[in-house]
Protein backbone atom coordinates (compact mmCIF):
# COMPACT_ATOMS: atom_id res chain seq x y z
CA UNK A 1 0.00 0.00 0.00
CA UNK A 2 1.46 3.30 -0.80
CA UNK A 3 0.82 6.52 1.16
CA UNK A 4 -2.33 8.07 -0.35
CA UNK A 5 -3.00 11.30 1.88
CA UNK A 6 -2.73 14.58 -0.15
CA UNK A 7 -0.02 17.27 1.58
CA UNK A 8 -2.63 20.30 1.08
CA UNK A 9 -5.04 20.39 3.56
CA UNK A 10 -8.43 22.32 3.56
CA UNK A 11 -11.25 23.56 5.64
CA UNK A 12 -14.73 21.60 5.46
CA UNK A 13 -16.54 24.90 6.55
CA UNK A 14 -15.03 27.82 4.50
CA UNK A 15 -15.59 24.84 1.23
CA UNK A 16 -19.24 24.33 2.17
CA UNK A 17 -20.02 27.73 2.62
CA UNK A 18 -18.19 28.52 -0.78
CA UNK A 19 -20.90 25.54 -1.88
CA UNK A 20 -23.91 27.47 -0.01
CA UNK A 21 -23.06 30.71 -2.04
CA UNK A 22 -23.20 28.42 -5.27
CA UNK A 23 -26.25 26.66 -4.71
CA UNK A 24 -28.04 30.27 -3.59
CA UNK A 25 -26.85 31.93 -6.62
CA UNK A 26 -27.85 29.44 -8.78
CA UNK A 27 -31.32 28.23 -7.39
CA UNK A 28 -33.26 31.03 -5.36
CA UNK A 29 -35.52 28.38 -3.87
CA UNK A 30 -33.05 27.18 -1.49
CA UNK A 31 -32.77 29.41 1.78
CA UNK A 32 -29.50 29.09 4.07
CA UNK A 33 -30.28 29.95 7.93
CA UNK A 34 -27.76 29.65 10.63
CA UNK A 35 -27.12 30.67 13.92
CA UNK A 36 -24.63 33.56 15.01
CA UNK A 37 -22.90 32.60 11.88
CA UNK A 38 -23.16 35.41 9.08
CA UNK A 39 -19.71 36.86 9.55
CA UNK A 40 -18.81 35.58 6.48
CA UNK A 41 -21.29 35.21 4.30
CA UNK A 42 -21.23 37.44 1.42
CA UNK A 43 -23.21 36.03 -1.76
CA UNK A 44 -27.36 35.97 -1.94
CA UNK A 45 -27.84 38.18 1.09
CA UNK A 46 -31.84 38.36 0.63
CA UNK A 47 -31.56 34.03 0.89
CA UNK A 48 -29.70 33.91 4.11
CA UNK A 49 -30.93 34.29 7.44
CA UNK A 50 -29.71 34.76 10.87
CA UNK A 51 -31.91 33.30 13.96
CA UNK A 52 -29.00 34.02 16.71
CA UNK A 53 -27.98 32.01 19.43
CA UNK A 54 -30.93 29.92 18.94
CA UNK A 55 -30.64 26.46 17.83
CA UNK A 56 -34.38 25.12 18.37
CA UNK A 57 -35.64 28.57 16.83
CA UNK A 58 -32.71 27.70 13.92
CA UNK A 59 -34.44 24.40 13.38
CA UNK A 60 -38.01 25.50 13.66
CA UNK A 61 -37.74 28.65 10.92
CA UNK A 62 -35.89 25.91 8.45
CA UNK A 63 -38.72 24.33 9.27
CA UNK A 64 -41.15 26.68 8.35
CA UNK A 65 -39.28 27.68 4.91
CA UNK A 66 -39.17 23.72 4.18
CA UNK A 67 -43.46 23.32 4.63
CA UNK A 68 -43.59 26.50 1.82
CA UNK A 69 -41.47 25.93 -0.96
CA UNK A 70 -38.03 26.38 0.16
CA UNK A 71 -35.38 23.57 0.25
CA UNK A 72 -32.94 25.22 3.62
CA UNK A 73 -29.73 24.76 4.16
CA UNK A 74 -28.47 25.11 8.21
CA UNK A 75 -25.41 24.93 9.83
CA UNK A 76 -24.29 25.74 13.70
CA UNK A 77 -22.11 24.16 15.67
CA UNK A 78 -22.83 20.42 16.18
CA UNK A 79 -22.68 19.87 19.27
CA UNK A 80 -25.83 22.58 19.86
CA UNK A 81 -27.35 22.09 16.67
CA UNK A 82 -28.14 18.62 17.26
CA UNK A 83 -28.68 18.39 20.62
CA UNK A 84 -30.32 21.45 21.67
CA UNK A 85 -32.38 20.85 18.65
CA UNK A 86 -32.88 17.58 19.31
CA UNK A 87 -36.78 18.00 19.56
CA UNK A 88 -37.51 19.94 16.47
CA UNK A 89 -35.42 17.95 14.25
CA UNK A 90 -36.82 14.75 15.31
CA UNK A 91 -40.52 16.24 15.24
CA UNK A 92 -40.00 18.64 12.26
CA UNK A 93 -37.67 17.35 10.01
CA UNK A 94 -37.21 14.14 10.49
CA UNK A 95 -40.93 13.23 10.73
CA UNK A 96 -42.32 15.24 8.07
CA UNK A 97 -40.00 14.56 6.15
CA UNK A 98 -38.77 17.79 4.98
CA UNK A 99 -35.84 19.04 2.42
CA UNK A 100 -33.83 20.29 5.13
CA UNK A 101 -29.68 20.08 4.97
CA UNK A 102 -28.07 20.07 8.98
CA UNK A 103 -24.44 21.15 8.78
CA UNK A 104 -23.14 20.47 11.83
CA UNK A 105 -19.80 21.92 12.61
CA UNK A 106 -17.17 20.11 15.26
CA UNK A 107 -18.04 16.45 14.72
CA UNK A 108 -16.31 14.07 17.71
CA UNK A 109 -12.98 15.93 19.31
CA UNK A 110 -12.23 18.48 16.74
CA UNK A 111 -12.89 21.46 19.07
CA UNK A 112 -10.36 20.42 20.95
CA UNK A 113 -9.12 22.51 24.06
CA UNK A 114 -12.65 23.97 23.91
CA UNK A 115 -14.08 21.12 26.04
CA UNK A 116 -16.50 18.13 26.37
CA UNK A 117 -19.21 20.70 25.47
CA UNK A 118 -17.99 21.55 22.01
CA UNK A 119 -17.33 17.81 21.29
CA UNK A 120 -19.82 15.82 19.43
CA UNK A 121 -19.37 11.75 20.30
CA UNK A 122 -22.85 11.04 19.77
CA UNK A 123 -23.95 12.50 17.07
CA UNK A 124 -24.57 9.23 14.73
CA UNK A 125 -26.09 7.63 17.70
CA UNK A 126 -28.71 10.37 18.05
CA UNK A 127 -29.29 10.79 14.36
CA UNK A 128 -29.55 6.87 13.39
CA UNK A 129 -32.53 6.68 15.12
CA UNK A 130 -34.55 9.12 13.52
CA UNK A 131 -36.25 7.94 9.79
CA UNK A 132 -35.88 9.44 7.32
CA UNK A 133 -32.37 10.41 8.16
CA UNK A 134 -29.80 10.62 5.88
CA UNK A 135 -26.39 10.85 7.53
CA UNK A 136 -23.08 11.93 4.93
CA UNK A 137 -19.85 11.30 6.37
CA UNK A 138 -17.08 13.47 3.93
CA UNK A 139 -13.55 12.12 4.08
CA UNK A 140 -12.72 15.87 3.94
CA UNK A 141 -14.31 19.11 2.74
CA UNK A 142 -13.59 18.37 -1.27
CA UNK A 143 -16.67 15.33 -0.84
CA UNK A 144 -19.01 17.39 2.01
CA UNK A 145 -19.19 19.77 -0.60
CA UNK A 146 -19.76 17.78 -3.38
CA UNK A 147 -22.47 15.81 -0.69
CA UNK A 148 -24.07 19.29 -0.05
CA UNK A 149 -24.76 19.84 -3.27
CA UNK A 150 -26.43 15.98 -3.40
CA UNK A 151 -28.13 16.18 -0.26
CA UNK A 152 -29.76 19.32 -1.51
CA UNK A 153 -30.68 17.95 -4.86
CA UNK A 154 -32.07 14.92 -3.00
CA UNK A 155 -34.41 16.97 -0.72
CA UNK A 156 -34.29 14.47 1.74
CA UNK A 157 -33.36 15.00 5.56
CA UNK A 158 -29.82 15.26 5.84
CA UNK A 159 -26.93 15.80 8.25
CA UNK A 160 -23.65 16.52 7.05
CA UNK A 161 -20.68 15.48 9.18
CA UNK A 162 -17.84 18.13 9.20
CA UNK A 163 -14.70 18.46 11.76
CA UNK A 164 -13.39 22.27 12.26
CA UNK A 165 -10.54 23.46 11.31
CA UNK A 166 -8.11 21.83 8.57
CA UNK A 167 -8.06 18.53 7.31
CA UNK A 168 -5.92 16.72 5.09
CA UNK A 169 -7.41 15.43 1.70
CA UNK A 170 -8.47 11.90 1.37
CA UNK A 171 -10.77 12.44 -1.58
CA UNK A 172 -8.59 13.29 -4.37
CA UNK A 173 -7.00 9.28 -4.91
CA UNK A 174 -8.34 6.99 -7.59
CA UNK A 175 -10.32 4.66 -5.78
CA UNK A 176 -12.90 7.67 -4.57
CA UNK A 177 -12.59 8.71 -7.84
CA UNK A 178 -13.78 5.47 -8.97
CA UNK A 179 -16.68 4.80 -6.69
CA UNK A 180 -20.12 4.65 -7.75
CA UNK A 181 -22.05 6.11 -5.24
CA UNK A 182 -21.79 7.25 -1.95
CA UNK A 183 -23.37 4.29 -0.35
CA UNK A 184 -20.91 2.36 -1.73
CA UNK A 185 -17.74 2.44 0.81
CA UNK A 186 -14.56 3.42 -0.64
CA UNK A 187 -11.87 0.17 -0.25
CA UNK A 188 -8.48 1.06 -0.32
CA UNK A 189 -6.04 -1.60 -0.23
CA UNK A 190 -6.39 -5.27 0.11
CA UNK A 191 -9.75 -6.97 -0.55
CA UNK A 192 -9.54 -10.06 1.06
CA UNK A 193 -7.72 -8.97 3.80
CA UNK A 194 -6.60 -9.68 7.44
CA UNK A 195 -7.88 -6.68 8.99
CA UNK A 196 -10.39 -4.73 7.62
CA UNK A 197 -10.27 -1.17 8.96
CA UNK A 198 -13.68 0.36 8.75
CA UNK A 199 -13.59 3.96 8.87
CA UNK A 200 -15.19 7.44 8.49
CA UNK A 201 -13.90 11.28 8.56
CA UNK A 202 -11.08 12.16 10.53
CA UNK A 203 -9.61 8.29 10.82
CA UNK A 204 -9.68 7.64 7.27
CA UNK A 205 -6.35 9.73 7.55
CA UNK A 206 -5.14 7.68 10.95
CA UNK A 207 -6.55 4.40 9.38
CA UNK A 208 -4.50 4.48 5.91
CA UNK A 209 -1.05 5.31 8.06
CA UNK A 210 -2.16 2.39 10.54
CA UNK A 211 -2.38 0.59 7.02
CA UNK A 212 0.55 1.66 5.81
CA UNK A 213 2.41 0.55 9.48
CA UNK A 214 1.16 -2.75 9.06
CA UNK A 215 2.11 -3.54 5.83
CA UNK A 216 5.29 -3.10 6.41
CA UNK A 217 4.82 -5.53 9.11
CA UNK A 218 3.63 -7.95 6.74
CA UNK A 219 0.08 -7.58 7.96
CA UNK A 220 -2.19 -7.09 4.75
CA UNK A 221 -5.20 -4.86 5.32
CA UNK A 222 -7.88 -2.87 3.54
CA UNK A 223 -9.45 0.31 4.69
CA UNK A 224 -12.96 0.83 4.00
CA UNK A 225 -13.94 4.35 4.02
CA UNK A 226 -17.73 5.00 4.31
CA UNK A 227 -19.69 7.78 2.92
CA UNK A 228 -23.13 7.45 4.26
CA UNK A 229 -24.83 5.28 6.97
CA UNK A 230 -27.97 3.99 5.79
CA UNK A 231 -29.18 0.78 5.58
CA UNK A 232 -27.89 0.81 2.18
CA UNK A 233 -24.54 0.96 2.96
CA UNK A 234 -24.82 -0.63 6.01
CA UNK A 235 -25.39 -3.69 3.89
CA UNK A 236 -22.87 -3.23 1.54
CA UNK A 237 -19.99 -2.79 4.59
CA UNK A 238 -20.86 -6.47 5.39
CA UNK A 239 -20.91 -7.65 1.92
CA UNK A 240 -17.51 -6.58 1.83
CA UNK A 241 -16.25 -7.66 5.25
CA UNK A 242 -16.97 -11.02 4.59
CA UNK A 243 -13.69 -11.86 3.05
CA UNK A 244 -12.17 -9.98 6.07
CA UNK A 245 -10.32 -12.13 9.08
CA UNK A 246 -10.53 -9.28 11.20
CA UNK A 247 -12.91 -6.37 11.60
CA UNK A 248 -12.22 -3.28 13.18
CA UNK A 249 -14.16 0.16 13.54
CA UNK A 250 -12.33 2.95 14.10
CA UNK A 251 -14.13 6.36 14.79
CA UNK A 252 -14.35 9.49 16.49
CA UNK A 253 -17.60 8.79 18.41
CA UNK A 254 -18.27 7.27 21.00
CA UNK A 255 -17.18 3.98 21.06
CA UNK A 256 -20.39 1.91 22.21
CA UNK A 257 -22.85 3.71 20.10
CA UNK A 258 -21.37 4.28 16.77
CA UNK A 259 -20.85 2.58 13.49
CA UNK A 260 -19.19 0.02 15.24
CA UNK A 261 -22.25 -0.99 17.57
CA UNK A 262 -24.10 -0.75 13.88
CA UNK A 263 -22.24 -2.56 12.18
CA UNK A 264 -21.12 -4.86 15.12
CA UNK A 265 -24.90 -6.02 15.39
CA UNK A 266 -25.71 -6.91 11.93
CA UNK A 267 -22.44 -8.90 11.26
CA UNK A 268 -21.81 -12.55 12.07
CA UNK A 269 -17.94 -11.51 12.80
CA UNK A 270 -16.45 -10.04 15.82
CA UNK A 271 -16.04 -6.26 15.81
CA UNK A 272 -13.66 -4.38 17.47
CA UNK A 273 -14.32 -0.99 17.80
CA UNK A 274 -11.56 1.74 18.50
CA UNK A 275 -13.85 4.67 19.78
CA UNK A 276 -14.12 7.02 22.54
CA UNK A 277 -15.01 5.72 25.93
CA UNK A 278 -17.81 7.27 27.73
CA UNK A 279 -15.92 8.78 30.67
CA UNK A 280 -12.93 9.81 28.68
CA UNK A 281 -13.92 13.13 27.78
CA UNK A 282 -13.79 15.71 29.89
CA UNK A 283 -9.63 15.95 28.95
CA UNK A 284 -8.36 18.79 27.02
CA UNK A 285 -5.77 19.50 24.58
CA UNK A 286 -5.50 19.34 20.75
CA UNK A 287 -7.51 17.36 18.62
CA UNK A 288 -4.45 15.31 17.39
CA UNK A 289 -3.14 15.23 21.64
CA UNK A 290 -6.73 13.80 21.96
CA UNK A 291 -6.45 11.35 18.93
CA UNK A 292 -3.54 10.14 20.68
CA UNK A 293 -4.81 10.16 24.11
CA UNK A 294 -8.01 7.93 23.08
CA UNK A 295 -6.02 5.80 20.75
CA UNK A 296 -7.99 6.87 17.17
CA UNK A 297 -4.57 8.18 16.04
CA UNK A 298 -2.39 6.00 13.58
CA UNK A 299 -0.47 4.44 16.61
CA UNK A 300 -3.10 3.55 18.65
CA UNK A 301 -4.88 1.79 16.03
CA UNK A 302 -2.23 -0.12 14.94
CA UNK A 303 -1.24 -1.46 18.94
CA UNK A 304 -4.94 -1.80 19.47
CA UNK A 305 -4.80 -4.32 15.81
CA UNK A 306 -1.63 -6.22 17.32
CA UNK A 307 -3.03 -6.37 21.05
CA UNK A 308 -6.43 -7.70 19.74
CA UNK A 309 -6.69 -9.28 16.25
CA UNK A 310 -2.91 -10.26 15.54
CA UNK A 311 -2.14 -12.01 19.07
CA UNK A 312 -0.14 -14.40 16.71
CA UNK A 313 2.28 -12.23 15.58
CA UNK A 314 3.34 -9.99 19.05
CA UNK B 1 -70.06 33.85 5.55
CA UNK B 2 -71.30 32.51 8.80
CA UNK B 3 -75.51 33.08 9.76
CA UNK B 4 -75.69 31.91 13.25
CA UNK B 5 -72.21 32.10 15.59
CA UNK B 6 -74.08 30.75 18.53
CA UNK B 7 -75.61 27.50 16.72
CA UNK B 8 -72.35 27.18 14.85
CA UNK B 9 -70.38 27.19 17.97
CA UNK B 10 -73.10 24.87 19.79
CA UNK B 11 -72.72 22.25 17.28
CA UNK B 12 -68.91 22.74 17.44
CA UNK B 13 -68.53 22.51 21.30
CA UNK B 14 -70.51 18.81 20.87
CA UNK B 15 -68.56 17.64 18.34
CA UNK B 16 -65.78 18.13 20.71
CA UNK B 17 -67.37 16.82 23.54
CA UNK B 18 -68.53 13.38 21.38
CA UNK B 19 -65.00 13.15 19.78
CA UNK B 20 -63.09 13.17 23.56
CA UNK B 21 -66.22 10.91 25.15
CA UNK B 22 -65.56 8.07 22.48
CA UNK B 23 -61.70 8.33 22.51
CA UNK B 24 -60.32 11.04 25.05
CA UNK B 25 -58.69 13.83 23.88
CA UNK B 26 -57.58 17.71 25.90
CA UNK B 27 -61.40 18.80 26.59
CA UNK B 28 -60.82 21.95 28.52
CA UNK B 29 -58.06 23.30 25.89
CA UNK B 30 -60.06 22.52 23.08
CA UNK B 31 -63.57 24.13 24.63
CA UNK B 32 -61.44 27.22 24.96
CA UNK B 33 -59.70 27.54 22.29
CA UNK B 34 -63.18 26.69 19.99
CA UNK B 35 -64.74 29.92 19.27
CA UNK B 36 -61.07 31.67 17.92
CA UNK B 37 -60.66 28.30 15.42
CA UNK B 38 -64.30 28.70 14.48
CA UNK B 39 -63.66 32.42 13.53
CA UNK B 40 -60.69 32.02 12.39
CA UNK B 41 -61.68 29.09 9.94
CA UNK B 42 -65.02 30.50 8.74
CA UNK B 43 -64.65 34.49 9.09
CA UNK B 44 -61.09 35.10 8.78
CA UNK B 45 -58.97 32.77 6.53
CA UNK B 46 -58.52 33.16 3.04
CA UNK B 47 -57.23 29.99 0.58
CA UNK B 48 -53.73 31.82 0.61
CA UNK B 49 -53.62 31.74 4.44
CA UNK B 50 -51.77 29.16 6.15
CA UNK B 51 -52.30 27.99 9.99
CA UNK B 52 -50.15 26.37 12.76
CA UNK B 53 -51.83 25.35 16.17
CA UNK B 54 -48.92 25.38 18.03
CA UNK B 55 -51.30 24.38 21.16
CA UNK B 56 -51.72 20.50 19.38
CA UNK B 57 -53.33 19.34 22.57
CA UNK B 58 -56.59 21.23 21.17
CA UNK B 59 -56.84 18.55 18.36
CA UNK B 60 -60.52 17.84 18.93
CA UNK B 61 -61.34 21.55 17.87
CA UNK B 62 -59.39 21.58 14.98
CA UNK B 63 -60.65 18.29 13.73
CA UNK B 64 -64.44 19.32 14.25
CA UNK B 65 -63.73 23.04 12.79
CA UNK B 66 -61.62 20.96 10.06
CA UNK B 67 -64.69 18.47 9.45
CA UNK B 68 -67.55 21.49 10.13
CA UNK B 69 -66.41 23.37 7.16
CA UNK B 70 -65.63 20.20 4.92
CA UNK B 71 -62.04 20.16 4.69
CA UNK B 72 -62.36 16.83 6.42
CA UNK B 73 -63.83 14.06 5.39
CA UNK B 74 -66.55 12.25 7.51
CA UNK B 75 -65.16 8.90 6.56
CA UNK B 76 -61.33 10.20 8.43
CA UNK B 77 -63.30 12.27 11.42
CA UNK B 78 -64.91 8.91 12.14
CA UNK B 79 -62.00 7.13 12.76
CA UNK B 80 -61.12 9.36 16.02
CA UNK B 81 -59.96 6.64 18.56
CA UNK B 82 -59.84 3.75 16.09
CA UNK B 83 -57.03 1.76 15.88
CA UNK B 84 -55.02 2.82 12.47
CA UNK B 85 -56.31 6.18 12.36
CA UNK B 86 -54.84 9.12 11.63
CA UNK B 87 -56.91 11.73 13.86
CA UNK B 88 -54.31 11.01 16.60
CA UNK B 89 -54.90 13.18 19.71
CA UNK B 90 -52.51 15.61 17.94
CA UNK B 91 -52.80 17.59 14.52
CA UNK B 92 -50.49 15.30 12.15
CA UNK B 93 -50.09 16.46 8.40
CA UNK B 94 -50.92 12.83 7.12
CA UNK B 95 -54.51 14.51 7.20
CA UNK B 96 -55.65 16.85 4.46
CA UNK B 97 -55.27 20.74 5.45
CA UNK B 98 -53.13 20.18 8.67
CA UNK B 99 -49.79 21.77 7.33
CA UNK B 100 -47.51 21.03 10.29
CA UNK B 101 -47.83 18.02 13.27
CA UNK B 102 -47.97 19.96 16.77
CA UNK B 103 -48.37 18.16 20.13
CA UNK B 104 -44.51 19.47 21.64
CA UNK B 105 -45.35 22.95 22.78
CA UNK B 106 -43.54 26.21 21.97
CA UNK B 107 -42.54 25.01 18.61
CA UNK B 108 -45.54 26.68 16.22
CA UNK B 109 -44.70 30.34 16.65
CA UNK B 110 -41.07 29.89 15.07
CA UNK B 111 -42.16 27.36 12.08
CA UNK B 112 -44.91 30.07 11.68
CA UNK B 113 -41.74 32.63 10.85
CA UNK B 114 -40.11 30.95 8.58
CA UNK B 115 -43.29 30.03 7.27
CA UNK B 116 -44.16 33.87 6.51
CA UNK B 117 -40.25 34.52 5.38
CA UNK B 118 -40.55 31.97 2.74
CA UNK B 119 -43.62 33.52 1.62
CA UNK B 120 -42.21 36.84 1.59
CA UNK B 121 -39.22 35.37 -0.38
CA UNK B 122 -41.80 33.70 -3.06
CA UNK B 123 -43.29 36.60 -2.89
CA UNK B 124 -46.46 35.19 -2.27
CA UNK B 125 -49.63 36.62 -0.34
CA UNK B 126 -51.19 35.33 2.36
CA UNK B 127 -51.15 35.49 6.05
CA UNK B 128 -49.52 32.71 8.82
CA UNK B 129 -51.81 32.41 11.71
CA UNK B 130 -50.57 31.04 15.27
CA UNK B 131 -52.75 29.92 17.83
CA UNK B 132 -50.52 29.22 20.94
CA UNK B 133 -51.88 28.03 24.73
CA UNK B 134 -51.06 30.44 27.70
CA UNK B 135 -49.19 27.71 29.32
CA UNK B 136 -46.88 27.24 25.92
CA UNK B 137 -45.42 30.70 26.46
CA UNK B 138 -43.01 28.49 29.75
CA UNK B 139 -41.18 27.43 26.25
CA UNK B 140 -37.95 28.71 25.71
CA UNK B 141 -38.62 27.72 22.65
CA UNK B 142 -41.55 30.53 22.13
CA UNK B 143 -38.75 33.31 22.98
CA UNK B 144 -36.32 32.76 20.59
CA UNK B 145 -39.14 32.99 17.64
CA UNK B 146 -40.85 36.01 19.46
CA UNK B 147 -37.59 37.28 19.26
CA UNK B 148 -36.70 36.50 15.81
CA UNK B 149 -40.15 37.72 14.42
CA UNK B 150 -39.49 41.33 16.08
CA UNK B 151 -36.39 41.26 14.50
CA UNK B 152 -37.70 40.29 10.99
CA UNK B 153 -41.03 41.84 11.41
CA UNK B 154 -42.29 39.06 8.38
CA UNK B 155 -46.24 41.18 8.47
CA UNK B 156 -48.85 39.02 7.75
CA UNK B 157 -47.71 36.25 11.17
CA UNK B 158 -50.88 36.52 13.45
CA UNK B 159 -50.41 34.74 16.69
CA UNK B 160 -52.90 34.05 19.52
CA UNK B 161 -52.82 33.51 22.53
CA UNK B 162 -55.55 30.93 24.07
CA UNK B 163 -55.11 32.67 27.70
CA UNK B 164 -57.10 29.96 29.33
CA UNK B 165 -55.21 30.79 32.51
CA UNK B 166 -54.85 26.97 33.62
CA UNK B 167 -52.25 24.50 32.90
CA UNK B 168 -52.01 21.08 33.08
CA UNK B 169 -51.34 20.49 36.53
CA UNK B 170 -52.58 23.83 38.16
CA UNK B 171 -53.24 27.73 36.95
CA UNK B 172 -51.02 30.05 34.84
CA UNK B 173 -50.04 32.40 37.46
CA UNK B 174 -49.60 29.95 40.51
CA UNK B 175 -46.93 28.19 37.77
CA UNK B 176 -45.05 30.82 36.05
CA UNK B 177 -47.09 34.33 35.75
CA UNK B 178 -47.57 35.77 32.45
CA UNK B 179 -48.69 39.61 33.12
CA UNK B 180 -45.52 40.71 33.31
CA UNK B 181 -44.20 38.22 30.22
CA UNK B 182 -47.06 39.92 28.08
CA UNK B 183 -45.33 42.99 28.90
CA UNK B 184 -42.13 41.55 27.85
CA UNK B 185 -43.34 40.76 25.11
CA UNK B 186 -44.48 44.41 24.18
CA UNK B 187 -40.68 45.08 24.66
CA UNK B 188 -39.45 42.90 22.63
CA UNK B 189 -40.98 45.14 20.31
CA UNK B 190 -44.80 43.21 19.60
CA UNK B 191 -47.61 44.95 19.38
CA UNK B 192 -50.28 42.76 22.49
CA UNK B 193 -53.53 43.70 22.22
CA UNK B 194 -56.23 41.91 24.53
CA UNK B 195 -59.49 41.31 23.68
CA UNK B 196 -62.48 38.72 24.95
CA UNK B 197 -61.88 34.92 23.16
CA UNK B 198 -65.17 33.80 22.81
CA UNK B 199 -66.41 37.41 21.17
CA UNK B 200 -66.82 36.46 17.95
CA UNK B 201 -66.54 39.77 16.49
CA UNK B 202 -63.95 40.91 18.45
CA UNK B 203 -61.57 38.07 16.95
CA UNK B 204 -62.80 39.33 13.70
CA UNK B 205 -61.58 42.49 14.03
CA UNK B 206 -58.35 42.28 15.72
CA UNK B 207 -57.17 39.12 13.51
CA UNK B 208 -58.28 40.59 10.31
CA UNK B 209 -56.38 43.62 10.67
CA UNK B 210 -53.77 44.16 7.66
CA UNK B 211 -50.30 44.01 8.70
CA UNK B 212 -47.52 44.64 6.80
CA UNK B 213 -44.01 43.93 6.31
CA UNK B 214 -41.96 45.78 8.68
CA UNK B 215 -45.09 46.50 11.12
CA UNK B 216 -44.53 45.22 14.46
CA UNK B 217 -45.63 41.43 14.61
CA UNK B 218 -49.02 40.90 16.36
CA UNK B 219 -50.13 39.04 19.03
CA UNK B 220 -53.74 38.52 20.21
CA UNK B 221 -54.37 37.56 23.99
CA UNK B 222 -57.45 36.13 23.94
CA UNK B 223 -59.13 35.88 27.26
CA UNK B 224 -60.94 32.84 27.46
CA UNK B 225 -62.46 30.47 29.82
CA UNK B 226 -61.34 26.35 29.88
CA UNK B 227 -63.59 24.26 29.39
CA UNK B 228 -66.25 27.15 28.43
CA UNK B 229 -69.47 26.15 27.44
CA UNK B 230 -70.31 23.13 29.65
CA UNK B 231 -70.66 24.79 32.92
CA UNK B 232 -69.14 21.67 34.96
CA UNK B 233 -66.42 22.00 32.80
CA UNK B 234 -65.90 25.92 33.13
CA UNK B 235 -62.62 26.75 35.12
CA UNK B 236 -62.47 23.30 36.64
CA UNK B 237 -58.45 22.29 35.91
CA UNK B 238 -59.69 18.28 36.00
CA UNK B 239 -61.15 18.87 32.80
CA UNK B 240 -57.62 19.39 31.02
CA UNK B 241 -57.44 15.68 29.90
CA UNK B 242 -60.43 13.83 31.39
CA UNK B 243 -62.17 11.15 30.37
CA UNK B 244 -66.08 11.76 30.50
CA UNK B 245 -68.47 9.03 32.14
CA UNK B 246 -71.75 8.19 30.20
CA UNK B 247 -73.64 10.71 32.70
CA UNK B 248 -71.46 13.39 32.20
CA UNK B 249 -71.34 13.32 28.46
CA UNK B 250 -75.68 13.13 28.37
CA UNK B 251 -75.20 16.32 30.95
CA UNK B 252 -72.32 17.95 28.56
CA UNK B 253 -74.67 17.33 25.60
CA UNK B 254 -78.14 18.81 26.84
CA UNK B 255 -76.35 21.83 28.17
CA UNK B 256 -75.25 22.11 24.51
CA UNK B 257 -78.41 20.85 22.65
Amino acid sequence: MTPRLDSNTVSARMLLEDAIGNLLETNPSVVHITSDGSDYVSKCRNQRFDVGIAESNLINVATGFALKNHKSIVNGITSFVLYNAYLQIRNNISHHNLPVVIIGVGAGLSYGHLGATHHALEDIACLYALPNMAIYLPADGLEAAAMLERAVALGDPAYIRIRNGQEPIVSSCNEYREASNYDTPVLIGDSRPDVLIICYGATIAHSLRAADMLHKQDVSVGVLCLRTLSSASVNNVISLAKTAKHIVVAEEHYSDSGVGSIIGSRINKCTITIGVEKEADHIGGTPDELFVRYGINADGIVKRIREICLKEKL
Amino acid sequence: MITDVHADLLELRRKIISLCYKSGGHLGGSLSCIDALHTLYCAVMNSGDDFILSKGHAAPALYAVLNFIGKLPDDIYRTYGSEGTLMIQHPSHYIDGIAYSSGALGNGLSVGVGMKLSKNLSNENGRVFVLMGDGELNEGTVWEGLMYAAKTRPGGLVVLVDNNKLQASSSTDSIIPLNPLFSAVEELGWRVEHIDGHDHDAIVKASSRIHHLGEKPVMIVLDTIKGKGVSFMEGDISWHHRPLSEDEYEAAMKELA
